[in-house]
């Protein structure tokens, strides 16, 4: 039974059929909402909303794509979360931009190759936590193009956004990126 | 193209631009060492953040919406017809093995103390196979020495064997007759009525999960 056929038969109301589309979506909308809002009990909420609601209006879906569909559900209700947070306090407004998406920070010399510290533990925890610096927004379609493979027109559907706005959201958040592991020593390709 | 198209770099990678846009930056980073430089970082970020592993719930986020199994409507109904039956017999059981609130009582010294035939009814509860009275105590010594057995009289009065009459009163008669042990008809209710617990609560489950699907 392929993900299509169960797209079929969860438009007419089969609900074995959705439990199938959303297993096979799970992890990866999971991942993507736990980056956007922190991994624990509300991205677990936001996500199991997401498929609530899907499965409400699925009747009603005609895309062509059942994963773009139930991640743009669920960013925007991780967006909401973060917003309601800013809201409470919990969070400031926003990451201070202190150029890290705009301009390139100039490596220091004699560190390591970002390639070298590609592999292991330690890397992937300087990629986290270099992604956590990137404001939630062009994080969030960072992620949708590098991790998800989205295209860029549908990062634009799936955050309501032109398709400038995305251009420019990932190369900030790229650039910003880039510059968060350059502080942590690497030296780049030209070092 | 004098100045660095850093904007389009990401774009470019991405295979984002139009075939003009893509054309006239490959020109300039023919002969543009620092862009060619950039966009290799920017490529090899774009690895690391591809690279990076899925994060794991901690449970199953996929809500039930499936239809439950077929099997699951004829559990709940036999669940509950079956919760009925085991009540029916718990309660059926319950009052065969009191004999109470029936009137008259199930054994015939119930029924002659409730007629007011105390002696009668102390006689029969004595004789009664079951009855404590009847059975004599190893420690008594009167007993154990073959007392005559007592014997109904017809003025209603318990006669011992001696031939001297000896009137009961309704006390004691009673109290010789709550002494009977009454024979258990069928299962205990309290094994009734714990089955019908279990087939409530399977009924119950059978429910719940018929509701949420």
């Amino acid at each position: 039974m392929t993900l299509t056929d169960d797209l079929e038969r969860a438009r007419r109301g089969d609900g074995r059929a959705f439990e199938s589309l959303a297993r096979a979506h799970e992890r990866a909308l999971y991942s993507h909402v736990a980056r956007i809002v922190g991994p624990g009990p509300d991205a677990e909420d936001v996500v199991q909303d997401a498929f609530i609601s899907a499965w409400r209006s699925v009747g009603r879906f005609e895309g062509t794509s059942f994963k773009a569909w139930l991640f743009r559900i669920a960013r925007n209700r991780a967006i909401d979360v973060v917003r309601a947070r800013k809201r409470k306090g919990e969070l400031p407004l926003e990451p201070p931009d202190d150029g890290l998406g705009t301009s390139w920070a100039e490596p220091a010399a004699g560190g390591p190759e970002l390639a070298d510290i590609a592999s292991g533990h330690e890397a992937r925890g300087a990629v986290e936590q270099a992604l956590a610096l990137v404001p939630v927004e062009q994080r969030d379609a960072l992620l949708l193009r590098d991790v998800e493979g989205f295209s860029y027109d549908e990062i634009a559907v799936i955050t309501a956004s032109e398709i400038g706005t995305v251009k420019s959201r990932i190369h900030r958040a790229r650039l910003a990126a880039r510059n968060s592991l350059i502080a942590r020593g690497w030296r780049g390709s030209a070092g | 193209m004098t100045e660095h198209p850093d904007q389009l770099l990401s774009a470019y990678l991405d295979l984002a631009l139009t075939r003009d846009e893509g054309a006239r930056l490959e020109a300039h980073l023919a002969g543009c060492a620092r862009c060619r430089a950039h966009l290799d970082e920017l490529a090899t970020t774009s690895r690391l953040i591809a690279g990076l592993p899925v994060i794991a719930p901690s449970r199953s986020l996929v809500p039930r919406v499936g239809g439950a199994p077929a099997w699951l409507r004829s559990v709940r109904a036999l669940g509950s017809v079956a919760t009925g039956a085991f009540l029916f017999l718990f309660l059926a059981s319950a009052v065969l093995n009191s004999g109470s609130g029936l009137g008259g009582g199930t054994t015939a010294a119930e029924r002659a103390a409730s007629q007011g035939k105390f002696s009668v009814a102390a006689s029969l509860a004595a004789q009664s196979p079951g009855s404590a009275a009847a059975a004599p105590a190893p420690t008594s010594k009167g007993l154990a020495q073959g007392a005559p057995s007592p014997s109904v009289a017809p003025s209603g009065t318990l006669s011992r064997g001696d031939g001297q009459g000896q009137s009961v009163s309704p006390e004691r008669a009673r109290s010789a007759v709550d002494t009977v042990e009454r024979p258990q008809v069928g299962p205990s209710p309290g094994a009734f009525l714990a089955v019908a617990l279990l087939c409530a609560l399977i009924a119950l489950l059978a429910h719940r999960r018929l509701r949420v699907a």
